[in-house]
């Protein structure tokens, strides 16, 4: 009787080194190499105020925008345009939008990096969204796209005022208070209008679209809020994927689709949600955030966030769809925080610093 | 059915004057007297609320509702700016959804779920020049239109009739002001209308009603009593339902027509009342050649 006891034992032993000697060689994975935040360079903007504009366009230009000051710099650290603003001015990478009080208004005109004008501008609310140029009609329920050259391609009213905008490479939608998305095509007309619809109460609170212009994802409704995320099939969009939420969220929530066409990230209570665009990825990242931004290095595997609370913004570095390496916090009331690829810019008071994430 | 209601239902809009006669109990959200703008005043566009200045300089919920939306920031998260840096939105059980924009930036009750009537949701902004003030908007989320404030909220004195600054016929571009001609060549011609209607702070805000008589017969007539889009083109009028950019000129003028005038004598009337029943009719008298 002891003798069979004592063989069951062992063989139990036995059955537990094997397992875990088939854990390790077969299911475990390879340790990560180190991933350091290394800092490249800081510059100081007064100084760089009086700087010689650079003359044409520059793919290296990065546009800045705070409380104070605009303008450029460029990714190997030496400063471009800067002027001085009293408060935030529509940039983008290739242009970007001055304002001129006049008797009875305001003139607006669209400049380039080097500060030469471009054209005067038809607006009532510049602003640029995803590089696009557009302007806000002036009672918030409208919008104007224009090209490069400030030439006014088209306009689209919508019902009521807009409380949540995304826009894409081509498709440009809007949120409405009282529920419904609306996209917009290139040529102005009216790609789609869907009412989300499953609450109590309807409102549109947050929504991104894919650079693509594949995928809509939004926050949507009171009592219960939903995320949809909708995908074109042909000429339409239908409802791709949806989830009910904890949240009870009465202000903007941001709401991004990555640039790979998969991952939807939203704002949630407790961190940031991580969808995919078909259900299957239902995940959390454990950053508590207001807002956020977020951007995707698809050749590294490594995506970048940025999440702000009040005053505090850190960078978090992780893993799609939510594997945390490592997080790093950006000194208080860093107003300017710009992500691309793996690189991190960021503005404090009248400096512009980048650092890069590496793998060691 | 108020008689409010009849007026409205009698001025071209029977269903909106049915969703109309539940709402009476909205009140207004700030000083009255300090009402700048009303529905229609061509603020950059036609304006779908109402604007206040800035004198007492609260904001409070027109009536019970739950709040759906309040935002203080300078732009939504896609960069879509918040015009005034502030927006407020109540949801009421009546399918009217109120709008609240460009209240003092910090200023809003955005702790607010269920909202009663009178509750303070915001402070209005300082107004000078061009700037916009506190704006309100009341939106029928169920025929997805703006509906004339004017209409839901109590009546304010108004003894002031609405003015006619001119009124001008117009043929390939050229203009004839009909107060100083008297002979046009006949033909096809659309007529621009400059009037406005005084608000209570003395701005140049924009009527309730306005007909076009040619010949002692309405041509046309235009009630300020809803706007809404669709298709994304802005559209005008319950009754006449125009399109904003086919009526409202650039300039503010309001566009009617084409009229055909044949050879002989044309006698042209406009009449602008405002939502008081005050009224201006002028009319012109011209030899078409």
């Amino acid at each position: 009787m002891s003798e069979g006891k004592g063989r069951r034992s062992v063989f139990a032993v036995l059955v537990a080194v094997v397992l875990i000697a088939v854990y390790f060689f077969v299911f475990s994975e390879p340790l990560r190499p180190e991933l350091s935040a290394a800092p490249l360079w800081t510059i100081s903007l007064s100084a760089s105020t009086a700087a010689t504009p650079p003359d044409g366009a520059d793919p290296t230009a990065v546009s800045f925008s705070t409380a104070s000051r605009f303008g450029y710099f460029y990714t190997d650290g030496s400063p471009g345009f800067v002027g001085e603003a009293s408060g935030p001015v529509p940039v983008s990478d290739s242009s970007y939008v001055r304002a001129e009080a006049v008797p009875g208004g305001v003139n607006y005109s669209l400049r380039s990096p080097a500060g030469s004008v471009i054209a005067d501008l038809d607006a009532s609310a510049p602003f640029y969204s995803s590089g696009r140029l557009f302007s806000a009609e002036a009672d918030g329920s409208g919008v104007a796209a224009y090209d490069g050259g400030g030439n006014r391609l088209w306009s689209y009213a919508f019902p009521c005022q807009l409380s949540a905008f995304s826009a894409g490479d081509e498709l440009a939608v809007g949120g409405t208070v009282d529920g419904w998305l609306e996209g917009v095509d290139s040529a102005g007309r009216r790609a789609f209008a869907f009412a989300p619809g499953g609450s109590r109460l309807q409102v549109a609170l947050g929504l991104g679209v894919s650079r693509s212009g594949k995928w809509i994802a939004a926050v949507t409704g009171v009592d219960r809020q939903r995320l949809v995320v909708l995908g074109r099939g042909g000429a339409d969009y239908r409802v791709a994927s949806h989830r009910y939420l904890e949240s009870d969220y009465r202000e903007p929530v941001r709401v991004v689709v990555l640039d790979d066409d998969r991952h939807v990230l939203y704002r949630r209570p407790d961190g940031v949600g991580v969808w995919s665009v078909d259900g299957e990825v239902d995940e959390l990242l454990p950053v508590k955030a207001d807002d956020f931004d977020v951007s995707l290095d698809e050749e590294r595997g490594l995506a970048l966030l940025v999440a702000r609370r009040g005053k505090k913004a850190e960078v978090v570095a992780f893993r799609l769809p939510a594997t945390l390496l490592g997080r790093v916090p950006l000194p208080d009331g860093s107003e300017y925080v710009r992500l691309i690829g793996s690189s991190v810019y960021f503005g404090a008071g009248d400096t512009i610093s980048r650092f890069d994430f590496m793998e060691e | 059915m108020s008689i409010r209601a009849v007026r409205i239902a009698a001025a071209g809009s029977v269903a909106l004057a049915a969703a109309i006669a539940s709402s009476f109990a909205f009140d207004w959200p700030a000083d009255s007297g300090r009402y700048r703008f009303g529905f229609g005043s061509p603020r950059d566009g036609f304006m779908r609320g109402v604007e206040f200045g800035s004198s007492d300089g609260t904001v409070r919920a027109a009536d019970d509702g739950e709040l759906t939306f309040a935002a203080s920031c300078p732009s939504l998260p896609g960069g879509y700016p918040l015009i005034g840096g502030s927006m407020i939105v109540v949801a009421h059980a009546s399918d009217i959804t109120t709008v609240y924009a460009g209240l003092d930036a910090g200023s809003i009750s955005s702790y607010l779920r269920n909202v009663r009537k009178g509750d303070i949701l915001g402070r209005t902004a300082p107004v000078a020049g061009p700037v916009r003030g506190a704006a309100f908007y009341a939106y029928d989320a169920k025929e997805r239109r703006y509906i004339n404030p004017l209409i839901l909220m109590p009546s304010l004195p108004d003894d002031k009739p609405p003015v006619i600054r001119s009124a001008v016929l117009v043929s390939d571009g050229k203009e004839t002001a009909l107060a100083a001609s008297k002979a046009v060549r006949q033909g096809s011609y659309l007529l621009l209308v400059d009037a406005f209607d005084p608000s209570p702070t003395g701005e140049q805000a924009a009527p309730y009603e306005v007909r076009v008589m040619l010949d002692g017969s309405e041509r046309e007539r235009v009630v300020y009593d809803a706007a809404w889009a669709e298709g994304g083109r802005p559209n005008l009028f319950s009754g006449a339902r125009i399109g904003e950019h086919d009526f409202l000129a650039s300039d503010g003028r309001m566009r009617f027509g084409p009229y055909a005038l044949a050879r002989g004598r044309a006698v042209i009337s406009v009449a602008v009342s405002d939502f008081a029943g005050n009224k201006r009719e002028q009319t012109y008298s011209i030899i078409v050649q």
